[in-house]
């Protein structure tokens, strides 16, 4: 074997190493946290108290914030998505849609700094004028963000699962007589039904993972919010705000790796979820 | 294709139309509110009074150093790795778990890249809060993108390419060296260069291994602290009162130029590559 080619393999075993890695060094990070803690109020409690003494940490608060303002992001952002997937996939004219997976593309890569920004400027007073709230700042604004920012993955991903629907099986539908609509809702969308859910998992994984949109817009308070029409801090902007802050093998050093660890846990569940139901279908097809 | 579309169709279209509309209409507006502040001192000049007065010459020179040294070190690893998982992985379950742990990367938020990099790298090998560790961090982050990109660009190129030249008496890294990476080196680029765009807007990683707000020089070494964009973005908008408006909103543009040069080239280029190809 060429020696470029064993550095080549290094490189592709360099991929499995360093995912391996990076989980357990947040993993040993978090170890210490996780020693001293005795029961389950990390997850259940709602004081982030990390200069009183002694200080508390529990993230339930942290965890409920995530949830919320992702859901909103998705609920909003699915079925535009989805029924721009469609039009892309099988209602526009190919060059037409050529151009358009282009600016999509484009769109994902403004960054999310830029979108935090304008939900500061724009959203976040806007929404507190239509709702009539004393702040805009609310997990209301970073939900409404965030949907847009999901777009271009839940959009690209669902016109992928389209598309790679046989043609064979519209042209058999139309054979039998059907309209394009029947044969777009009874026959493509069904066949794709595993990618367009994973498409739908991807999404929600990418808006948990968001972290400066909802470090700037969502409001920062560190409690349970008790409606998304609060302020709030999700799990991913608690760890931004404070980690360069805590002092190394501090206390809340290594709770801020627990709550690290528990994000990257939820993420890689989400990812592994989506892997099974592209997975699950394949074999099955 | 029939073009006539009936009522419910439109339905369906306009939700295209509505999902397009808010991130043309973002890119629009901050390229109009960023106009009245950009000027060439703005983007020439080094900053004055905690970034007040003056420009912001180092931040775009510190995310231009950031690109540098991410490149530096994705671009070997991660042309390397899809190499490898294209040409020669063998179809095992070693392999698959080497698929799997490629999705799962893909899939890590930046913030949990920015605590591994500022644990392993700021922390235990000690670089610091620094362009080194920040570069690291970055090329991490990027890293299955750009292994993505050239696997995908190897598979594109047609298996008879490779077999002819096998038949010629080649060996697989010939083949693979003067016949197919060849084909693919424009697919792999442009996918390095969306990647890289990627790391250009990322804020959450270098604000945990090294960004600086003011900083009124250029980094020297990749042991400096730096200014980038992004970060002076986030602290100009979040955590100072005093900043003038007009200058928030031209780093905002400033920012989203650069980003979107490098998607928008990278796309117009992998269009052109598609059309001049013959198989």
């Amino acid at each position: 074997m060429p020696y470029q080619q064993k550095l080549v393999t290094v490189a592709g075993y360099t991929v499995l190493l360093l995912t391996a890695a990076i989980f357990l060094f947040v993993a040993a990070q978090a170890w210490p946290f996780f020693r001293e803690q005795v029961d389950l109020s990390f997850f259940t409690g709602d004081r982030w108290l990390p200069v009183s003494s002694p200080p508390t940490f529990q993230i339930k608060g942290f965890l409920v914030s995530s949830f919320m303002i992702t859901t909103m992001a998705v609920v909003l952002g699915c079925p535009i998505g989805i029924l721009s997937a469609v039009s892309l996939a099988e209602l526009l004219p190919r060059h037409v849609s050529v151009l358009l997976r282009s600016v999509f593309e484009m769109t994902a890569g403004i960054p999310s700094v830029v979108w935090g920004f304008l939900g500061l400027t724009v959203i976040a007073p806007f929404v507190a004028r239509v709702f009539n709230l004393n702040t805009g700042l609310t997990g209301f604004s970073a939900g409404l963000v965030l949907s847009v920012m999901v777009l271009p993955t839940l959009v690209s991903l669902a016109d992928e699962a389209l598309r790679a629907v046989p043609r064979e099986y519209a042209e058999a539908s139309y054979a039998l007589g059907t309209t394009r609509w029947q044969t777009i809702w009874r026959v493509i969308v069904p066949a794709a039904r595993g990618g367009l859910v994973a498409a739908v998992l991807l999404a929600m994984g990418r808006a948990i993972g968001e972290t400066m949109t909802v470090l700037m817009v969502a409001g920062g308070r560190l409690t349970t919010p008790g409606s998304i029409f609060e302020p709030m801090r999700p799990i991913t902007a608690l760890i931004a705000a404070e980690v360069t802050n805590a002092a190394r093998h501090s206390e809340q050093y290594h709770a801020l790796f627990a709550a690290g660890l528990v994000l990257f846990t939820i993420t890689l569940a989400v990812n592994a979820i989506a892997a099974a139901v592209i997975g699950g279908k394949k074999e099955a097809g | 294709m029939r073009q006539s579309y009936t009522l419910p169709e439109m339905f369906l279209l306009g939700a295209l139309g509505l999902a397009l509309l808010p991130p043309l209409a973002a890119v629009l507006y901050i390229f109009v509110r960023a106009a009245a502040g950009i000027s060439l001192e703005f983007i020439f000049a080094m900053p004055a009074q905690r970034g007040i007065t003056g420009g912001i010459l180092p931040a775009i020179v510190g995310t231009l150093w950031l690109l540098f040294g991410t490149t530096l070190v994705v671009l070997p690893v991660g042309v390397g790795a899809g190499v490898y998982l294209a040409e020669f992985a063998p179809r095992n379950r070693f392999t698959h778990l080497l698929e799997m742990a490629l999705i799962n990367l893909a899939g890590v938020p930046s913030v949990v890249f920015g605590l591994f990099g500022y644990a392993f790298f700021v922390l235990t090998l000690g670089f610091g809060s620094s362009l080194l560790s920040a570069s690291l961090t970055l090329a991490i982050m990027t890293l299955p993108l750009v292994v993505t990109a050239t696997r995908e660009a190897l598979h594109g190129v047609p298996g008879s390419f490779r077999e002819a030249s096998l038949a010629l008496g080649a060996t697989r890294w010939q083949a693979v060296s003067t016949v197919t990476l060849p084909c693919a080196r424009s697919g792999i680029l442009t996918g390095t260069l969306l990647a890289l765009s990627r790391a250009a807007g990322d804020t959450a990683c270098i604000l945990i291994t090294g960004a600086a707000f003011f900083l009124p020089r250029l980094p020297t070494s990749f042991m400096s602290r730096f200014m980038a964009l992004p970060y002076h973005l986030y602290i100009s908008a979040t955590q100072l009162p005093g900043m003038p408006p007009e200058r928030i909103w031209a780093t905002a543009g400033v920012l989203l130029f650069l980003v979107l040069v490098m998607q928008v080239s990278a796309t117009l280029w992998r269009e052109r590559e598609r059309r001049l190809k013959k198989w």
